[in-house]
């Protein structure tokens, strides 16, 4: 399969949507923020 | 186990990622020395040192049947990792693992240590490495080089199982130079497999099974939200062993490609654990397919067909578990693949045309399908998966 052409937009665009798994990975990825959400249900 | 969230993980990952740029050796040798000193630092020097022995024992019987005529020699080889894989299944790889654990101090220990953490898939590299020297004539790599094939610490627990011969691309081609669009690239894959590990599989997990509860399965249901739980677990593993290994720039498979779109089982599996699928296929199907095909001929071919895919299913059931419920699930398999084969080859099926409605309704009928046929098999071997 032929890579997708590189362009200002985007790496721009991967770049954000690397910040958001990064930002959901910081907030939620330990098992006392898991503990937290599922003692709020 | 949480290694991913180590500080001295990633430290071990761009302290290797900058010597391999900078080593004087060749890559694979490079890759060992470094690899041995990641081992020694997460898992302690016993492990280090018992990865470094199993690999020089295999390395010294290569060296002695690579080049010889001696079918014992020869035969030697390839029976050494099977006996060794079945004594290590027959004495139950989960009670090992257990207690293995809080006595990783002596050597001996540590063997059983490395066995429990990643022998299945240490057994597949060996089994890859025997056959590409001796059937193919690749090159033999020296101890060092091959110990960093069997043990990758970045594939150490759960795979994906790469190539002997698309390791050694690492002396070829050297370490690929880490420009920012790979560097990204790598960051992408990691920051994803993260998500899937600590986020999506741990929540999941938590919501369906409670906060201290174990996996366990009452119904089909339950089945269904473990089959879920399986893919963000296992995928996100070696999402991040894809985004490290690039960043290393040691080759590292893609294992998982969206399974849950595939339209049928057999393209399921050509998505789900593809290292796997391209093990079985590269030692098992071809080889045998082609030596029964020319022994009973071209019009024999669906019958032959099943055969090999039998042989390749009892494989990867027995793989995961040695026992007649797993040698089923394999059966199973076989026989569902090899019907999706007919059904496909012969065309009884005529394929939608493109863009039709026909064709999306197929598509979610296939995907409906795939995920039940899945869901049931595993319901089925259930039992045995979560058996302490």
């Amino acid at each position: 399969m032929k890579p997708p052409d590189v362009s200002w937009s985007r790496t721009a665009a991967v770049i954000v949507w690397l910040a958001v798994k990064v930002v959901l990975f910081v907030l939620l990825g330990r098992i006392d923020t898991a503990q937290f959400v599922y003692a709020g249900f | 186990m949480g290694l991913h969230l180590e500080p001295t993980y990633w430290a071990v990952v761009i302290g290797v990622a900058v010597w391999l740029r900078i080593a004087p050796a060749r890559g694979t040798t490079a890759f060992g020395a470094a690899n041995a000193i990641a081992l020694d630092l997460l898992c302690g020097p016993a492990v280090a040192v018992a990865g470094l022995t199993l690999a020089t024992g295999l390395w010294a019987i290569l060296a002695l049947a690579n080049g010889s005529r001696s079918w014992i020699l020869n035969g030697f080889a390839y029976l050494l990792p099977v006996a060794a894989f079945l004594a290590y299944k027959t004495a139950g790889d989960w009670e090992a693992f257990r207690t293995a654990i809080p006595t990783a101090g002596p050597v001996p220990d540590a063997f059983w240590l490395l066995a429990a953490l990643s022998f299945s898939y240490a057994f597949l590299r060996c089994l890859d490495a025997v056959r590409t020297v001796l059937a193919k004539g690749s090159p033999l790599l020296d101890p060092l080089g091959l110990a960093g094939y069997l043990f990758p610490f970045h594939m150490l627990l759960a795979g994906p199982i790469a190539g002997y011969d698309e390791y050694l691309k690492l002396n070829a081609d050297g370490p690929e130079a880490l420009r920012s669009d790979r560097i990204i690239s790598a960051a992408s894959d990691i920051a994803t497999g993260l998500v899937y590990k600590h986020v999506c599989a741990e929540y999941l997990r938590v919501f369906l099974f409670g906060l201290d509860s174990p996996l366990a399965s009452q119904g089909l249901i339950d089945t269904a939200g473990l089959f879920v739980y399986l893919f963000f677990d296992f995928a996100g593993y070696s999402r991040i062993a894809l985004g490290v290994g690039t960043l290393m720039g040691v080759p590292t498979p893609v294992n998982f490609r969206a399974p849950f779109a595939a339209r049928n089982v057999t393209d399921f599996f050509a998505r789900w654990h593809m290292s796997l699928g391209g093990f079985v296929t590269r030692n098992i199907y071809v080889p045998l397919q082609l030596r029964l095909v020319r022994r009973f001929g071209v019009r024999r071919s669906v019958w032959v067909a099943f055969v090999s895919l039998l042989a390749c299913w009892l494989f990867v059931g027995l793989w995961h578990r040695l026992s007649w419920r797993f040698a089923a699930y394999g059966a199973a398999f076989a026989l569902i693949v090899w019907t999706e084969k007919l059904v496909l080859d012969r065309r009884w099926l005529r394929p939608a045309r493109p863009g039709s409605g026909l064709a999306y309704v197929r598509r979610g009928l296939g995907m409906a399908y795939v995920f039940a046929v899945v869901t049931v098999m595993l319901h089925l071997v259930m039992g045995e998966i979560l058996k302490p």
